[in-house]
């Protein structure tokens, strides 16, 4: 019973994980020539990790998405988003719990593009498939009057969207709902790598795109690893579809160079060095959008 | 069976309102953030004393982020480490009077490993579980902005 009640108050964000599981870089290029010192330094924060209790895989939210995607100029056409009547067709917690993954990202998306009355259509098709999903106490009147009074403010959009998406994390945490706590990371992530492989701008700006998509293969390896350690079927044909995708990033090349890292004591700043080169090419981008595309699509259909 | 679900109750009562608690508390990070805008993600766990528990974090390069702790009575004294994707240590606040919010400088986007350990020698802010709450938040602004 003690242990029981004791897990009612461990948070859910690490009921899926809790092993420690470290990601190896495969592909990367490291020009690291690493001194005695290093790697003895190395050796002892490797213990220190494996010492760690819990651990949990991130994914860039819909907010960070957003923002990645934003900075490369780029448009997109609303029309690829999902339909924010839809809510009906998804009959299961679980597919509801994808689309609301789904929705929160096209409302991000929608938001930081200035595309307010999409934005709106958006925020009431996540505040139905939350009510569908019995999630309490995110979308109240007093949010959804805060989003109408502040439309034409992106920022402040942006500030309601990050903060309905963390109240609806909480709130699965708190209620012990795991697995619909990761179908929406996972739901809102693929959206925002189905839009950005989507994203149209001019042909000497497509490579910064493909970079910034190259750039997600971290984030893809520990969405497997988040899903792995859920442990539930529902996620199995997600997992194998990803896995593919994950081979089609293999052929994506992260080239680091490590350099320097500085501190400014006074400024409460450390600033790492490291740089990094994406060698993607348009074929690898092509296939990464075919593939994207097609296991978004399952998602939403 | 009257005491035993008397007890039942409290414990259950003093678990929701220390959840309630830790929610509160972690949502009191993310308005600390400003200026930095808020990520959208709240980590939040409970340790007991000694315990670590690992973020593993993308942070994107061209941008600046502040990532900060709160450990209720224990703030002030949680250590944080990051490490990159060698498992290489870049940073410990314990070089930096414990420091619970530092801001980070990125060239280059890379996944890093946050650890952070709740302190020995102090029991949790929640006396039934005996665990404390710990909310990492996480903001980021552009470099340079235009």
């Amino acid at each position: 019973m003690r242990k029981l009640l004791y897990s009612v108050a461990t948070l859910v964000l690490f009921a899926c994980g809790g092993e420690d599981t470290k990601q190896k870089d495969i592909t990367i290029n490291v020009d690291v020539p690493q001194k005695e010192e290093e790697r003895a330094v190395s050796a002892r924060t490797l213990k220190e990790l494996k010492n760690a209790s819990k651990v949990v895989y991130t994914l860039p939210s819909p907010v960070e998405m957003a923002d990645i995607l934003h900075e490369t100029k780029a448009v997109y056409d609303v029309a690829i988003l999902n339909d924010p009547n839809a809510i009906d067709n998804y009959i299961t917690d679980f597919k509801r719990s994808l689309n609301l993954g789904v929705y929160f990202a096209d409302l991000s998306f929608t938001s930081m593009f200035d595309y307010p009355q999409e934005a709106m259509k958006f925020m009431g098709a996540a505040q139905a498939m939350s009510d569908e999903l019995n999630i309490q106490g995110v979308f109240t009147d007093e949010v959804m009057m805060r989003l109408e009074e502040n439309m034409s403010n992106k920022d402040s959009l942006m500030d309601i969207v990050a903060s309905t998406y963390m109240d609806t994390d909480l709130y699965l945490q708190d209620n012990e709902r795991p697995i619909v706590a990761k179908a929406i990371l996972a739901g809102a992530w693929m959206e925002g790598l189905y839009i950005a492989v989507n994203l149209k701008t001019e042909s000497e700006r497509e490579s910064l795109i493909w970079q910034k998509i190259g750039e997600q293969k971290p984030a893809l390896i520990n969405l497997v690893k988040m899903l792995k350690e859920c442990e539930d079927k529902q996620f199995d044909s997600m997992i194998v579809e990803l896995e593919t995708l994950v081979t089609i990033f293999d052929e994506v090349k992260l080239d680091y160079k490590s350099d320097t890292n500085s501190t400014d004591e006074a400024s409460k700043t450390t600033t790492l060095g490291t740089s990094l080169k994406v060698d993607i090419s348009e074929d690898t981008y092509k296939k990464i959008q075919a593939k994207t595309t097609q296991i978004r699509n399952s998602l939403t259909e | 069976m009257l005491r035993n679900l008397i007890i039942l109750t409290l414990i259950l009562t003093s678990l929701f309102t220390g959840a309630q608690n830790c929610n509160r508390m972690a949502k009191k990070s993310v308005k600390d953030l400003a200026p930095f805008r808020f990520n959208g993600t709240l980590h939040k766990v409970q340790l007991s004393e000694g315990e670590s528990a690992e973020v593993s974090l993308v942070l994107r390069g061209g941008k600046k982020y502040r990532i900060l702790l709160n450990g209720g009575r224990a703030s002030g004294k949680l250590n944080f480490k990051i490490y990159d994707r060698h498992q290489a240590l870049v940073f410990d606040n314990a070089k930096h009077d414990n420091a619970q919010s530092w801001d980070f400088k990125i060239k280059a986007t890379q996944e890093y490993h946050l650890v952070v350990t709740y302190p020995s020698g102090d029991e949790g802010y929640n006396d039934t579980t005996m665990r404390g709450c710990v909310a990492l938040a996480v903001g980021f602004l552009d470099d340079n902005p235009q």
